[in-house]
């Protein structure tokens, strides 16, 4: 009960840093550490994933973002996806069927990560950005009604790919955060590093796997409570009887 | 075996940027005319298209086979991102050239920079023309374009003028440490190493990512809305024609009209419009305009109304009379029309 709250918590507090913009405040410096787009109307933050394919197009090495990826990846890894970004808030809304995740398609957030990426590089374009289905809910959209976008060809492959990746989250939970997200990709890289993480007491497991059944992202963490997809919602700790998993911060890697 | 993978990877990421790099001009050649008479002159007209964001400098050609005389071009010293440059070349055919087809073999060379790394870029273009007897008759008036055979030599590699040592060798050993921090998590689980080596990267990015005013880099790209970066519409890099009846109707105003045109460098769609903006202005004499980089005077783009919740849009063209505003470029012609018709 007390760890759902606290990432209800988290994640109003994403979606209130995300929609900062309402209160009249422009674009800040600070890197959002999750997929939220900055040409939402109202984000104060800049998108890790937009920026990266702008800094490869102007030929930048990423200096300030590699350094803000490597702060949040070090600080909780995927943690965010669970606890602060507002797309996963979405995948966690939309979570009915947690069915087991498959690992080695799991792999393919890496291969959207390293075509956006090659394809900024190939096109000089922001080609991630124009099939991004935050992008179509937070940008899209929302200009659609202040009359700076319009229904277009764009607009329809946009709706597409919100449609598209909608329809999997129904019918797969966290479908985007298992298979497609690039910034989950990213911070995947630093799950296992990352001072949040989670943990388990083997004398106390029964293996009942009734921990696997409440992982919105499929896993099993009483078999492997340290894979790089784990998103850290704790939903297996709340669901543990014995007190085997738990949550919290250490400092040091992997014991 | 991932150790190995990762090593592969980080020996990708230093040798990748030095030698992957593509040419980014792309080059044809006009010909006006086939058929050039002996002891005549012929001027073909070279077309640099710069098909990338970054600025090509230095272009020059030379004559590199044929017995025909180039005169010496004066090299274009700056084509900006998808700008095109025209270069004249003239060439004289001696008295007794040979009849028949003679090869033209040019050689173009020119460089441009992506952060720290410089390139050079040297093709070869191959182009032909016929000639005729002396007493032939006049030239051949059909316009032929032929694209060039190109042969493109591999871009070479070399850093930027300037640049200090540290930020040459920071990104290499960013890179390693990261990749370091990696391969010690599989070897030694459980010790301090990968995190205190991630701390070190980020340390020295962070520096140096303050240090080249990064932050500021990553605030002005989120600030700036660029219409066809997010995918709100498409950016063409064809060139815009204006229809008959629009000419008509922009060729019959008959008062001043003041037009202020707002754009970034690294918006994809602001050629186009920029381009038809231009076309307006060559058709009446009464339109004026002013081109404004939202990056250099924000507090214009802020004054003239062209910022959105915070974000500056671009491209967005602005009446100042009436002070409205067009933004993107769907369906620009119709709205560009609409905004010149519109009574003060």
């Amino acid at each position: 009960m007390k760890i759902r709250f606290a990432r209800r918590m988290g994640q109003s507090f994403g979606l209130i840093l995300g929609l900062f913009g309402a209160t009249g405040i422009g674009m800040t410096h600070l890197i959002f550490p999750g997929l939220h787009c900055y040409a939402c109307p109202w984000a104060v933050t800049i998108c890790p994933i937009g920026l990266a394919q702008n800094l490869i197009v102007f030929g930048t090495v990423p200096y300030y973002w590699i350094a803000m990826i490597i702060a949040y990846g070090l600080a909780a890894g995927r943690g965010f996806c669970g606890w602060f970004c507002p797309f996963g808030t979405l995948n966690d809304l939309l979570a009915f069927r947690k069915v087991k995740i498959r690992e080695i398609v799991s792999y393919s957030k890496f291969v959207v990560l390293g075509a956006t990426l090659l394809g900024a590089w190939i096109f000089a374009d922001t080609v991630f950005c124009k099939l991004c289905p935050a992008a179509s809910l937070e940008a899209s959209i929302p200009y659609l009604f202040m009359g700076v976008a319009k229904v277009n060809r764009p607009f329809l492959i946009h709706m597409g790919t919100l449609a598209g990746t909608l329809v999997g989250m129904v019918l797969i939970a966290r479908f985007w955060c298992r298979y497609l997200c690039p910034m989950g990709a990213l911070l995947s890289l630093f799950n296992r590093v990352s001072f949040l993480r989670l943990k388990l007491d083997t004398n106390r497991c029964s293996n009942c796997g009734v921990c696997a059944s409440e992982c919105p992202m499929g896993l099993e963490p009483h078999i492997d409570y340290d894979n790089h997809n784990c998103i850290k919602c704790g939903r297996c700790v709340e669901g543990c009887q014995l007190s085997a998993l738990s949550l919290g911060f250490s400092l040091k890697g992997k014991e | 075996m991932r150790v190995a993978w990762l090593s592969l990877l980080g020996l990708a990421a230093v040798v990748l940027p030095v030698i992957a790099q593509a040419p980014i001009l792309e080059f044809r050649i006009a010909k006006l005319v086939e058929t050039v008479p002996q002891g005549g002159h012929v001027t073909l007209a070279l077309r640099a298209e710069n098909v990338s964001v970054y600025e090509a400098d230095d272009l020059e050609v030379l004559l590199l086979e044929g017995t025909l005389a180039l005169a010496p071009v004066d090299p274009v010293s700056v084509i900006a991102p998808f700008e095109v440059a025209t270069l004249p070349l003239e060439l004289d055919v001696a008295e007794d050239e040979a009849l028949g087809p003679a090869v033209l073999r040019f050689e173009v060379a020119y460089t441009y920079c992506i952060g720290e790394l410089c390139y050079q870029v040297v093709e070869t273009l191959d182009s032909t023309i016929t000639i005729g007897e002396a007493a032939s008759s006049g030239p051949d008036s059909s316009a032929v374009q032929t694209a060039p055979a190109v042969n493109a030599d591999v871009p070479v590699a070399s850093f930027r003028e300037g640049a200090s040592v540290w930020q040459i060798l920071a990104p290499y050993f960013i890179v390693a440490a990261i990749l370091g921090a990696f391969a010690l998590g599989r070897l030694r689980k459980g010790s301090w190493g990968p995190t205190a080596l991630l701390g070190l990267a980020l340390i020295v990015s962070f520096i140096l990512g303050f240090q080249l005013r990064q932050d500021q880099q990553a605030q002005s790209i989120g600030a700036v809305l660029c219409t066809s970066c997010v995918g709100i519409e498409e950016a063409p890099h064809a060139e815009p024609t204006l229809s008959v009846a629009s000419r008509v109707v922009i060729e019959a105003i008959d008062q001043p009209i003041e037009l202020e045109f707002f754009t970034a460098a690294w918006c994809h769609a602001c050629p186009f419009a920029k381009a038809m903006v231009q076309q307006v202005l060559e058709l009446n004499a009464f339109i004026s305009y002013r081109e404004i980089d939202v990056e250099v005077d924000r507090a214009l783009a802020e004054e003239a109304g062209v910022i959105r919740s915070g974000r500056t849009v671009v491209p967005a063209v602005v009446r100042v009379d009436t002070g409205e505003i067009i933004f993107g470029i769907e369906d620009l012609e119709a709205r560009l029309l609409r905004l010149l018709e519109a009574e003060e």
